[in-house]
Order: structure tokens, then sequence, then C-alpha cells
């Protein structure tokens, strides 16, 4: 018994999806449920999901301007996170996803199940899209420099 | 005049450097540095600049004190993650380019676990690939 459950080493995986904003909070723990059950049937172990909650994006994700990000963190094998990918493939609220892994070899007992979380993800506030990067002062009419000006420009 | 010509040979491939290091620290100083080197050489690097702080770098290249320290082997507990898009936007432009170890200074090791880790992050959206300055 001892030496079956020492070969039972697991290695330690994150992903991250991201689903569309007008998700609600019912389907995205169905979602959530869906994934566990992948997890569960390849013999896997999830240890913790956290939802990040809607945030925006830094470019349009699926022509939406935010995304509700869920972080799954569980342990499993390769075979186990090719059939997640699969899956999120095929859910067509899931417009993103990366797996990461975190750690090699680690005992299924020593990693307990954690409840799932959930954040509050960015305050919902209409910014009028203000960039506040004003970088005229010190470029006024000078073009002489060649690497050095590139790279100064970039640091700005 | 031939201790003129002698800095200016000695400060030549610093002076590049030290120029680089400027832009990084504030917006045009890179070029005033460059500007600055080939005037003002004979003059006395100190003088001119008024920022070298230590003397016994002299022989390298310009004198531009603050010792660049890798963050992450500074801190003990601080460790590279593609999720930390607080920590991850020091090591980008404003245009969402990757900022050279030259200028961040970080470490070879951690500057590659931060290309990978920014790369990641673009990738879930946390950080531009392109992000274009008003």
């Amino acid at each position: 018994m001892a030496e079956t459950q020492a070969a039972k080493r697991l290695r330690e995986y994150e992903t991250i999806f991201l689903v569309k904003p007008d998700l609600t909070d019912d389907n995205v723990d169905k979602l959530k449920e869906r994934v566990r059950g992948i997890v569960g049937r390849e013999g896997g172990k999830v240890i913790r999901f956290t939802v990040w909650g809607k945030k925006k994006t830094l470019f349009p994700v699926a022509k939406q301007p935010r995304a509700i990000y869920i972080h799954a963190s569980y342990l499993g094998s390769s075979k186990l996170v090719a059939e997640v990918e699969r899956n999120l493939r095929n859910f067509d609220e899931v417009s993103r996803y990366i797996s990461v892994k975190v750690a090699e070899e680690v005992d299924p007992e020593s990693r307990p199940v954690l409840e799932d979380l959930k954040l509050a993800g960015d305050v919902e506030e209409t910014r009028p899209g203000g960039a506040p990067a004003e970088r005229e002062g010190g470029f006024r009419g000078e073009d002489a420099g060649e690497g050095a000006d590139e790279e100064s420009t970039e640091e700005a | 005049m031939s201790n003129g010509t002698e800095s200016k040979t000695g400060s030549a491939p610093g002076g590049r450097t030290g120029g680089f290091g400027g832009g990084g620290g504030f917006g045009g100083g890179g070029r005033g540095g460059d500007r600055g080197d080939r005037g003002g050489d004979r003059g006395g690097d100190r003088g001119d600049r008024g920022m070298g702080g230590d003397e016994d770098k002299r022989g390298g290249g310009r004198g531009f004190g603050r010792k660049k320290v890798c963050r992450f082997c500074a801190e003990k507990n601080a460790t590279v993650d593609f999720k930390d898009q607080a920590t991850l936007k020091y090591f980008v432009t404003e245009r969402g380019k990757i900022i050279p170890r030259r200028i961040s200074g970080n470490c070879a090791k951690h500057q590659r676990e931060v290309a990978v880790a920014i790369k990641r992050a673009r990738g879930i959206a946390l950080l531009p690939y392109n992000a274009v300055v008003g």
C-alpha cells in the first residue's frame, strides 16, 4: 500500500482561463464543476479554484474589453492537462487559457483540497480612456541621436 | 591636452553604456549624456555631469552611481510569476516592450524568467503585446 502511494507522484499544474464577461455566477460555477469533473475523471486532484472576477483586459479578447479570469490549481499527469485543454477549447464561453506546470513529483496526500476563492475583480468604473502619457517635454526640435535616442524614447 | 585625449579614448565604450543608463533613469538624459561626452571631455567628467557619485568606477565607465541589483536576487521570497501583473509591469515599457537587462538590472537567470513570464501574461491579456501610447 505504502509503495503504491509513493509511486503515485503527480505534477502540479495551474490553468488560467478567460471566459466571456457576460457570464453569470451560476454559469461560472457550472463551468468550474465541469472542469472539476474532468480532473476527477482523469485521476487528478483539484486543489483550488480561484475566480479572479471580471478584469479589464489589456486588449480586446473575443471582442470584449473585459473577461472573467478563472484560475485552477490541480495535480495530475500530462494527459490530464491535454484533456482539460481539449475541453476548454470546446467550451464556447472560454476564450483563452494557459496551463503551466508549477511543481514536479508532488505527493497528492501532502496537498489538501482548499476552498474555492472568489475575488472581486476590477471595480466597475467607466473611465473615459484617459491616457496620461504626455512626453513632449524634452524632445523638441532635436533629432541628432541615433541609438541612444531610441532607447530613451522607449523609456520615457 | 594629452590628458584630454587619453580620457577620450578611455571613455569611448564606457560613455555609450553610460548614455543608455541615463536613458533608463529618466527621459532624455541618454541623449544629453552622449552629447556631453563629446564636448565636455576636457573639462573632466565629474564636474560636467554633477551626478557621477563614485570615483572608484571611473576607470571602466562613467560613474553612474547606483549599482543595479537584480530585484529577484535581492529579495529572498520574490519569485517571477506570470500572474503577478503589478510586478511584471516594471519590466515592460509603456508600449509593452520587454525592458533589457542593462536597464532593468536583472541578472541573466531572472531576466530569462521574466521574459517568459511576460510572454505568458500577454497570452492572457494581463500585459499588452503592443500598447499604443496616446
